[in-house]
């Protein structure tokens, strides 16, 4: 059962479908390798046995029928409100629930075993703040996992389950994917299911798989979206490189490792790399957190924000009221960059098939000092990498990290590709053309603690 | 904003006064309480984004029209 629980989400479903394991003792050993593999990385903050043993026993045949998954802190389900990694929210406390992205494991028969950690209220790329505690990178513990979809990195990153579904508003799916070794989703807008979300109004967030590989994110995927994400080819794919600081202002290693992927990536689809740009570049950073960080504000108000207690990160309770000093202006001139960007991008997307950068500028950055070194210089974490994947969540269009190799400290890089909006399978063929290239080194690299034996 | 910049680093051109000055303002004029790490914090932010901030506000989109109403699952019509 140990190397079921090792394997791939599409092997563990296959596994299941054919009658060659008992899915009630995948569950049983699943919950098992949690309560002896999660103090390791804190990725799983509630188990729920008898729900979990309940949704078996009530599952019908689909995709995943009788797979483990986790899913982040972010959504209802009908036993548990959301906490959002939080102590303590500012709007209105939230309530159990059927959310979407529940109904759809659920209708595909798979098994939720465990709600994984998040960055607290979802705003940081790093996961190194959390009421439960900050998740831990699998492959060096005392390292961020990323966020803030923190949890469902560390817990896939470890084995733990081989899918996770996480949430992604300024890159909170890519952000973990590439600190933790996978290949990590973000859909389309409005492409994966989002209802019971605690903002409804969102125009940045989605739901989307993390998992090992592409194929496991095109069955997660497809679940999420409702319908199958087929397979295409990638022959004679058009690779576009922005200039800039977008490849320039990298750690040199992940520099080099993406430069590898993405030639790599051409000689395998026979295609093209052309140098491409795009407007309003230089305002990407600012104008995706200032979208992304005030469709919550809607429910704060300053005497909710001054009702927080303590037990809400000194952290999140001042920059919840900084937030509510910000310029109106600023938000308005955010939305000119985000129609800006749109433009600029259909047009772009005329040129080439894909865009390809780093997913972050450097490696996990350490636990007790989230800070990057750049050519540049020496930033938080959370400033330099929403430059990096705040685009998507600004224009709209889907993304994906996949891992393309390890630093000299050991620790995982990964490349983003991006594509037209609604072209999500293209990412998963090019991911998948990408993994037989490099004949699966990446996606199959396990970190120290999740090796067997 | 995301995360605590807990370092100034390569993005801190603003000046502390000026930061100190905003937060202890802006807090001022919301009847908003903080205590002096809040503040701390606060200030901190505005130190590092306040350069990119202010870029923004500086840019002119006088040829971008607004998309009312986008609808962000397909690309501009």
């Amino acid at each position: 059962m140990s190397a079921l629980l090792d394997g791939t989400l599409t092997e563990q479903a296959a596994a299941v479908a054919g009658g060659d394991v008992d899915p009630a003792a995948l569950l049983e050993a699943s919950l098992a390798r949690i309560e002896e593999r999660n103090p390791s990385v804190n990725a799983i903050v509630e188990t729920f046995p008898e729900h979990s043993r309940q949704m078996l026993a009530e599952a019908p045949g689909g995709p995943l029928h009788g797979v483990p998954i986790a899913i982040k802190d972010e959504w209802p389900l009908p036993w548990r409100a959301e906490r959002l990694g939080a102590a303590e929210l500012p709007g209105p406390s939230p309530s159990p629930g059927e959310s979407g992205p529940y109904r759809a494991l659920r209708d595909a028969g798979a098994v939720i075993v465990g709600v994984a950690n998040m960055h607290e209220y979802g705003a940081g790329s790093t996961g190194h703040i959390s009421a439960f505690g900050p998740a831990r990178n699998p492959w060096n513990t005392d390292r961020c996992p990323g966020g803030s979809s923190s949890g469902p990195g560390a817990a896939v990153g470890a084995r733990l389950v081989s899918g996770a579904v996480g949430a992604d508003g300024i890159g909170s799916i890519r952000y973990p994917s590439a600190y933790c070794g996978l290949t990590g989703l973000k859909p389309t807008f409005g492409r994966s299911a989002m209802q019971g979300h605690h903002i409804p109004s969102t125009t940045t967030i989605v739901s989307g798989p993390m998992c090992r590989d592409a194929a496991d994110c095109r069955l997660l995927g497809g679940v999420l979206f409702g319908s199958e994400l087929t397979a295409g080819q990638t022959r004679g794919l058009r690779i576009g490189v922005v200039p800039g600081e977008l490849w320039d202002d990298c750690d040199p290693e992940v520099n080099t490792a993406c430069h590898q992927a993405v030639e790599m990536l051409r000689e395998v689809s026979q295609g093209t790399i052309a140098e491409v740009d795009f407007r309003g570049r230089e305002h990407v950073l600012i104008s995706s957190i200032l979208v992304g960080s005030t469709e919550e504000l809607a429910v704060a108000t300053p005497k909710r924000v001054a009702g927080l207690s303590d037990d809400v990160s000194l952290v999140a309770r001042a920059l919840l009221r900084y937030r509510l000093l910000l310029p109106a202006a600023t938000i308005a001139k955010s939305l000119r960059v985000r129609s800006l960007v749109r433009r600029s991008l259909a047009e772009l997307f005329e040129q080439v098939d894909v865009l390809a950068w780093p997913t972050v500028a450097a490696p996990a950055p350490p636990l007790d000092n989230p800070t990057v070194n750049l050519p540049s210089g020496a930033y938080p974490a959370d400033y330099a990498n929403p430059r990096q994947a705040g685009i998507a969540n600004l224009a709209g269009v889907p993304g994906i990290s996949v891992p393309v190799g390890l630093s000299s400290d050991g620790l995982p890089m990964g490349l983003q590709l991006l594509a037209h909006w609604g072209r999500d399978e293209l990412l998963l063929d090019a991911a998948e053309a990408l993994e037989r290239a490099n004949g699966r080194q990446w996606v199959d690299a396990a970190p120290p603690l999740a090796r067997p034996g | 904003m995301t995360a605590a910049p807990e370092q100034g680093g390569g993005a801190n051109a603003g000046g502390a006064d000026a930061a100190e000055r905003f937060a202890r303002a802006g807090l001022e004029l919301l009847d908003l309480e903080a205590d002096e790490a809040e503040i701390a914090v606060i200030e901190a932010a505005d130190r590092l984004y306040r350069p990119v901030v202010e870029h923004l506000l500086e840019a002119e989109f006088d040829g971008v029209d607004p998309e009312p109403g986008a609808d962000m699952s397909r690309p501009p019509a």
